[in-house]
């Protein structure tokens, strides 16, 4: 047996060109060669780690393509990567209408950006497809409660699904009524009391309209648009319109939610007091009517005064903000925000993070305020005496405790649409109020169901 | 008639002879081989991956159980039946208006007017500029604040306020067929134009020598010249309408209320913002069958006419 072992380890190995060799030299050789790689391990693995030592990250935004802000979170990179030389961050701008098209497709190719900024009506539905990245680990070395403490805890809710958070706040906003304080005087009204009411709404709608001069009272948003739906969502948070109840019932075919919508369809089709062409007004559409002085009152996210104030500087003066008009006891506003997170197919998700920390220290939301007006969903910065001073950041905190989420499921974009056509409908005459919100309701139980 | 050969070629027909010309016979094979891979890479695998995907249940992972979930949901599906007639309603009436108002312009730029080659290039730029913009620039014409449609109509009185056309359920997709009609003309026009100036002279002085007027010059003699040839084009242009999207997407995004919304527009939707992509794929499926229809209609044309 023992003879039969020695036999096979002298058995002879063939060389490459056909020679024998034994095992024993075979060995030799192969150890030599280990040798000779260990030698030759700096030279090799030094020029090829000078060569993947800078990371290049690919961070998308929307507001990279819009001004003042594209300025200010250039400002932030830059200031990342004098801190971080190995980084390199590639920032790409792709306009918001493009936005979720494109950054869907890229996730479905396994090939998302590594940082990518989230508009919050999209957050839900893209953790379900699995897109973003668990940052649990991530956020635990980085101080796991006492860092998502930094932030406002519904808007950290609002990106964590069974326990594990996908997203960081970033910007946050809260729709406001903004009124032109020069024409509520021309009016005859006082510019400092702002309608509180539905009524004294639509009696100051009435007021501020003249159609021959081309002015109107308020400009509502009915366009075919998810934002113009989150707009008219205000009007049935403030008639205590919950949309789906805590006990899961949709609460669209409610008498409270046919009110909303026939008080809110009504401004135009029976009180006139609205632009003409409703169903043709688009958030944009709205801005610029507002900039230009043909609509006396809009709504829009608070922060977007800066940009009013940008399409006409000369009515910077005239800008007010107001909670919006309630027909309750309390003025809601839905809660309008973008997060940060990381592609799940990131190769880089260390370096990620830190870009996602960096832009949400408490200085760089300062410095994206001072320069773009954006107002941060962390809370020692927004709580800041700087910000405290800036009525639009004001207006907003003031807005804080009255803050209500639109649902935070996946299914939203589908029942957003249903309620946009459930508008649509009453405001081209083709439905009742009564039986558009009840087809509306219909739709959205089957699409729960469905879920 | 017999085929001409070479003094050479008259030894070939031997058994030697068929070695050598097997790998001339396949030479032409293997050129188009790496393109005709390339094809079926780039056009039969997302073929295939689409159809796979939408026997596919919902969800994020793609696994083998195979289902036909979302075939059923389409037959009940409203949207899809409302998209579908709205696509048929795009379609039809948008190549019946191609085809009429191309070979109107042809027939005008064929004859000897003034300015005829300005008129040409003039009659051609909409469809050089591509549908997005157009759709941009439409909409804003439609604007019932700032459109120049509404300006003018106001000034002449015929409105007292700016309308929404494509905001009105009703107007919406004549709006919109208005605007894809002026942009998609010219390509009838210019393949018109090919066909008028391909019927010999011959045939107008003969008929003219026979007392036949303008109209039955035209009934007897451009018509049936022009059959085949406005056949083909209004069914290339059925098959590019049916599939329409980005005049329709920018201008109105399917409203209001899904009165322009169409097969396109709803699986864009159905796939990029409602993320159902299994479903888009059945909806996309289902459109390709009908436009696969029409493809056979229309290579069978084309192969009729070659033999």
């Amino acid at each position: 047996m023992a003879g039969h072992q020695d036999k096979k380890l002298r058995r002879p190995v063939r060389n490459s060109s056909g020679g024998l060799i034994t095992r024993r030299k075979f060995l030799a050789g192969l150890a030599g060669a280990t040798a000779s790689v260990a030698a030759l391990d700096p030279l090799v693995r030094r020029p090829l780690a000078r060569a993947a030592t800078p990371i290049t990250l690919r961070y998308v935004d929307w507001q990279l393509a819009e001004e003042p802000t594209g300025t200010a979170y250039r400002a932030v990179i830059a200031e990342f990567e004098k801190t971080h030389p190995t980084i390199k961050v590639q920032a790409e701008a792709i306009p918001l209408s493009q936005y979720p098209t494109r950054i869907v497709t890229q996730a479905k190719a396994g090939q998302a950006p590594d940082v990518i900024r989230i508009f919050d009506p999209w957050l839900r539905g893209w953790i379900r497809e699995g897109f973003l990245l668990n940052l649990n680990p991530l956020v635990e070395k980085a101080g796991g409660k006492a860092y998502t403490n930094l932030f406002y805890a519904p808007t950290v809710e609002l990106a964590t699904v069974r326990d594990g958070l996908y997203a960081i706040p970033g910007w946050n906003g809260a729709l406001m009524l903004q009124y032109n304080a020069k024409m509520f005087e021309t009016a005859g009204l006082d510019p400092t009391k702002p309608p509180r009411t539905w009524a004294d709404l639509l009696e100051s709608a009435k007021k501020l309209t003249k159609p021959s001069a081309g002015q109107y009272g308020i400009a509502i948003q009915g366009a075919k648009q998810s934002s113009a739906v989150t707009r008219f969502v205000t009007w049935l948070f403030n008639n205590d319109v919950d949309i789906i109840t805590k006990s899961g019932d949709v609460d669209l075919d409610s008498p409270r939610a046919i009110e909303a919508l026939a008080f809110w369809t009504e401004l135009a089709t029976k009180h006139k007091v609205t632009p003409p062409g409703v169903t043709d007004i688009d958030v944009q559409n709205a801005r610029s009517l507002y900039a230009q002085r043909k609509a006396a009152m809009f709504q829009n996210a608070s922060n977007a005064a800066y940009l009013v104030a940008a399409d006409n500087p000369s009515i910077r003066p005239e800008i007010r903000m107001a909670p919006m008009p309630t027909n309750v006891a309390k003025a809601y506003t839905p809660q309008f925000m973008s997060f940060l997170s990381i592609a799940a197919s990131s190769p880089q998700k260390e370096a990620a993070w830190e870009l996602v920390r960096a832009f949400n220290t408490k200085e760089s939301w300062i410095q994206i305020w001072r320069t773009s007006g954006m107002l941060p969903a962390r809370k020692d910065a927004l709580e800041d005496p700087e910000l405290q001073k800036d009525p639009v950041a004001n207006a907003t905190a003031a807005m804080a405790n009255n803050v209500k989420f639109i649902p935070p499921i996946p299914e939203w974009p589908q029942i957003s649409d249903a309620i946009g056509d459930a508008m649509q409908k009453v405001l081209s005459n083709q439905k009742a109020p009564e039986a558009a919100m009840k087809e509306a309701a219909q739709a959205t139980r089957k699409i729960l169901t469905k879920a | 008639m017999q085929a001409h050969t070479f003094p050479h070629d008259a030894s070939r027909g031997d058994r030697r002879s068929t070695p050598r010309r097997a790998p001339q016979a396949l030479s032409g094979p293997m050129f188009v081989l790496p393109a005709m891979l390339v094809l079926a890479l780039v056009l039969l695998f997302p073929l295939a991956y689409v159809v796979l995907t939408s026997f596919q249940g919902a969800g994020p992972s793609l696994g083998l159980r195979l289902t036909l979930a979302n075939y059923t949901r389409l037959l009940q599906d409203e949207h899809f039946g409302n998209a579908l007639w709205n696509t048929v309603v795009f379609t039809v009436i948008s190549v019946a208006l191609h085809v009429v108002l191309g070979l109107a312009a042809a027939l005008l730029v064929h004859r000897p007017v003034v300015a005829r080659t300005f008129l040409r290039i003039a009659l051609l730029v909409p469809w050089t500029v591509a549908p997005v913009v157009v759709g941009v620039a439409w909409k804003w014409m439609y604007n019932a604040q700032f459109g120049v449609i509404n300006d003018a109509l106001l000034r002449i009185g015929v409105l007292s306020e700016g309308h929404a056309w494509l905001g009105d359920a009703t107007l919406a997709m004549p709006a919109v067929i208005l605007a894809n009609v002026w942009r998609g003309f010219p390509f009838i026009m210019i393949v018109a134009l090919a066909g008028l100036q391909a019927i010999p002279t011959e045939q107008y002085e003969a008929a003219a020598v026979d007392g036949a007027t303008a109209v039955q010059q035209f009934c007897h003699v451009t018509l049936p010249n022009l059959k085949y040839i406005l056949f083909v084009s209004a069914l290339l242009d059925t098959i590019w309408m049916f599939r329409h999207f980005d005049l329709v997407q920018v201008m109105t995004a399917g409203g209001p209320a899904g009165a322009t919304d169409v097969l396109s527009t709803l699986i864009f939707r159905t796939s990029f913002e409602y993320l159902e992509f299994t479903y888009a794929a059945a909806m996309a499926v289902a459109m390709f069958v009908a436009l696969f229809v029409l493809m056979m209609v229309y290579l069978r044309a084309v192969m009729r006419s070659e033999s």
